[in-house]
């Protein structure tokens, strides 16, 4: 059971840190918002109460020290610095370790988290010094630890009637502020209905609370941290010395029990301890922190277990609806077949629906490239503006999984060969700065995300140089810049240290390109010496449907993905027989061409009177395929084939047809991709 | 039940008797050649897959597994649909020549099996329970699945 509530703990957890991760980039940019530090305040603070509650006590005493810092930051001690913020960057990768191995056992790591407690510890020293603290004004300078003097405020405290729903008990809230000073507490009941009206489980109870305390006001504030969207809350200052036990106070009070009248800050003012009071209201953050809730409910967190499953039955209900479909055709009854097309209109948009719900905004990760971005370029000491757009995009959420890796990959090496260092870049008559350009966008039922830089470039020459000298073509071959480009997906070819450093870009690139292809994607690379680099990849929408076309090769049904083919021919059997390097001429171009039957070791058809050659193209290159028939155009929920014909190469999944049987679904950029690099010997 | 306790399904490949751990078996289906689809490039063993309720479910023939000459198959030819325990995404079917019955039986009625001859691809069995005055060879299917996976 406890187990459940910390796994919640830590989910709820990932999405504090994460929120606390975007409002540090934005506090990088704008330092003196005091919005984004009451954000990463409020953040830490859950994570810490949090923390505690779910046996993280690692995590509680690590977040607290940070906790403070920000205190400090809030209280206007110390200024936001980058190295607060780089401090504070490091410190999110503690959490997420914590979050992630619950307490420490290992004794290095608990090493570890001492030391890093030590850093934070000394920054609070250091920033101890008279410069950080003048803005705290002469007078408390040199006492920025010690408690001010004491200060009178009055709490006012109404609740909503569901306050008691979620667990909170007021009277601890109370005891809290009691512990803070000296504290008389006003109860007024006078919104208690009659009995008959009255729901034991709702609170209607509300407090005003006179506090005299040496605490800062954010103190008194934080007591209330967990209940302030529950609950209306006035704080405000109404003398500069200890009036609790004043005769006056307790006339004044007597007089608001009885009347069951709220004290009003008036009321306080008359009396001659008044001081201006500074109205320290904190209903002006209430509205932006409502804002933020109603956000909130506009969405719900379901776990993706659930989704999975809805997507699946969605999918089986498409393959019973071709049934259906096949069974109407087939018994020609105008009622039957009616009914087949309502419930075709209907499963389509449920489908669509259900696809969609499975989509998540590419945002979600985007945080960690900023972050890598960020680092790197620090250690480097490069200077990268990154700008993303298209961020809000959505993606099916197995390819964001799939996808994170190698796009950390091509940003990484962007940063590491691609951008110059900013004397570099000067001396090249480029801005000091270098950037990089992350975008992503629809074209077709494709999503293309671009990842460019104004970097070094990389040298088509170089690498010509090096693909020859290392066998992987011929010194006297003849291939344009582009097709150079392409070799750097070449496995065994892009290896660290052939092209590291010194040409720049390619590192373990044909790891890229497989992790693209698994998740049906295609990578291209387009370069200019001194320019920059761009790279693109192509992406399916959605990973488990998609358009095809059914062929038949020898006894076997295949589905070929309609995005990828552009022409079909008609072909004499003859004509590929006679045909000696798989390359036909029609309209007077040579095609290359590969053929099927072959690749698949079906048995070759006798008198058959047609084949057809499918023209398909991958990374901008067009090849022929040639099969027995063509069936006809289906839209198909492609299925993994399982992990024991994860090797298969030219089958990237199956799909069943309205009659139960299975086709194959073709691989077509794996197809093409290895007809180049002449793996395919058909 | 007991530790002790195993259930098994037997079932014959040829003259041979073997048993898999019936816990692990979520289905039995009749052989039909027509149901099944091949996958090209493939193992020998590999001889296609299925639609099982909507999943693709790959078929190996264990009398190539178990390096059988005669590879006819007869009408009470069928496929145990297993899957594996603490595996992910295994499920995987077994073409045999006849499923015959399940046992109940305890563990340590099993004796260190010793194949004559010929034994197959498989390299480990659980054991061998001497049953109806016949042999029948325990099947380690996590060993099985590895041979598979190689």
């Amino acid at each position: 059971m406890i187990d459940k509530f910390r796994a919640k703990f830590v989910e709820e957890s990932t999405d504090n840190v994460h929120d606390l991760e975007e409002a540090l980039f934005l506090l990088e940019k704008d330092m003196d918002n005091k919005e984004l530090i009451e954000r990463i305040f409020r953040a830490m603070h859950s994570l810490k109460g949090g923390g505690a509650m779910f046996g993280f006590n690692h995590l509680s005493d690590f977040t607290h020290h940070l906790e403070t810092l920000f205190d400090w930051v809030r209280n206007g001690r110390m200024k936001v610095s980058t190295d607060l913020i780089s401090l504070t960057f490091s410190a999110i990768d503690q959490i997420n370790f914590l979050l992630k191995t619950g307490d420490l056992t290992n004794p290095e790591d608990i090493n570890n988290q001492k030391t890093f407690i030590q850093r934070i510890e000394a920054f609070l020293t250091d920033s101890e010094t008279p410069a950080a603290s003048e803005m705290q004004g002469s007078g408390s300078s040199a006492s920025a630890n010690q408690p001010n003097e004491e200060k009178t405020y009055l709490i006012t405290f109404i609740p909503q009637e569901d306050l008691l729903l979620n667990g909170t008990n007021p009277l601890y809230l109370l005891d809290d502020i009691h512990a803070l000073g000296t504290a008389r507490t006003l109860a007024f009941t006078h919104k208690v209905p009659s009995l008959d009206l009255f729901e034991p489980s709702s609170n209607y109870s509300l407090w005003q609370i006179i506090v005299s305390t040496e605490q800062l006001v954010n103190e008194i504030k934080d007591v209330f941290i967990f209940v302030e969207d529950e609950c209306e809350l006035h704080i405000d200052l109404i003398a500069a010395s200890s009036i609790v036990n004043q005769p006056e106070v307790d006339a004044l009070v007597d007089k608001a029990l009885k009347s069951n009248i709220l004290l009003t800050l008036e009321e306080f003012k008359q009396e001659q301890w008044a001081l201006t009071p500074q109205p320290l209201n904190v209903a002006g953050d209430k509205k932006k922190q409502t804002a933020a809730k109603e956000h909130k409910i506009s969405s719900i967190r379901v776990s993706s277990h659930k989704i999975d499953e809805l997507v699946n039955l969605v999918s089986e209900l498409v393959t019973i609806q071709a049934q259906l479909g096949l069974y109407a055709e087939n018994h020609e009854d105008p009622a039957i077949i009616s009914l087949s097309e309502n419930i075709q209109k209907l499963s389509r948009q449920l489908r669509e629906n259900a696809f969609d719900i499975s989509l998540i905004p590419l945002q979600s990760e985007l945080m960690r490239f900023q972050r890598l971005v960020r680092d790197l370029s620090k250690e480097q000491a490069k200077d990268i503006d990154f700008i993303i757009e298209g961020g809000d995009l959505e993606l099916d959420k197995n390819i964001i999984e799939n996808l994170t890796d190698p796009l950390l990959h091509i940003l990484r090496n962007s940063i590491d060969h691609g951008i110059e260092k900013p004397d570099d870049r000067i001396k090249a008559g480029k801005a000091p700065k270098g950037t990089i350009l992350f975008k992503a966008f629809h074209s077709g039922a494709n999503i293309i995300i671009e990842i460019s830089d104004d970097g070094t470039g990389i040298d088509p020459d170089f690498i010509r140089q090096k693909a020859i000298a290392r066998g992987v073509i011929d010194a006297d071959t003849q291939i344009d810049d582009k097709e150079v480009l392409d070799l750097l997906f070449v496995s065994g070819f892009s290896t660290r240290d052939v092209v590291s450093g010194v040409s720049g870009r390619g590192v373990g690139m044909d790891v890229v390109r497989r992790r693209i292809a698994n998740i049906r994607g295609e990578v291209s690379v387009d370069s200019e010496k001194g320019k920059g680099t761009v790279i693109s990849i192509k992406l399916p929408i959605t990973l488990s449907i998609i358009d095809g076309l059914l062929v038949a090769v020898g006894d076997n049904k295949y589905v070929i993905p309609i995005s990828a083919i552009d022409k079909i021919y008609a072909l004499e059997p003859q004509e590929v027989k006679q045909s000696f390097n798989n390359v036909i001429v029609i309209d007077n171009q040579q095609k290359p061409y590969i053929d099927l039957r072959k690749i698949f070791q079906a048995p070759e058809k006798e008198n058959a009177e047609i084949v057809r050659m499918i023209m398909i193209k991958a990374e901008e290159r067009v090849t022929g395929v040639i099969v027995d028939d063509i069936i006809g155009e289906y839209q198909t929920v492609v299925k993994p084939l399982g992990r024991y014909l994860k090797k298969q190469e030219y089958i990237s999944g199956a799909s069943i047809l309205g009659d139960g049987t299975i086709a194959l679904v073709v691989d077509s950029s794996r197809l093409i991709q290895n007809r180049r690099n002449k793996k395919v010997t058909a | 039940m007991e530790v002790n306790d195993i259930t098994l399904l037997s079932f014959q490949i040829q003259e041979d008797n073997f048993a898999v751990d019936a816990m692990q078996v979520i289905h039995i289906l009749e052989f039909a050649a027509n149901k099944l689809t091949e996958v090209p490039n493939t193992p020998e063993y590999m001889i296609g897959v299925i639609n099982l309720h909507g999943n693709i479910i790959p078929v190996v023939d264990m009398r190539i597994i178990m390096e059988k000459e005669e590879l006819s198959t007869g009408t009470d030819a069928s496929i145990i649909v297993l899957e594996p325990l603490d595996q992910q995404d295994a499920t995987i079917g077994f073409l045999v020549d006849m499923v015959k019955e399940v046992i109940q039986t305890k563990r340590d009625q099993l004796s260190e099996t010793v194949l004559e001859g010929k034994k197959g691809m498989i390299d480990s069995y659980e054991g061998t329970l001497v049953y109806n005055k016949e042999f029948i060879h325990v099947i380690d299917i996590k060993n099985l699945i590895e041979v598979i996976e190689k």
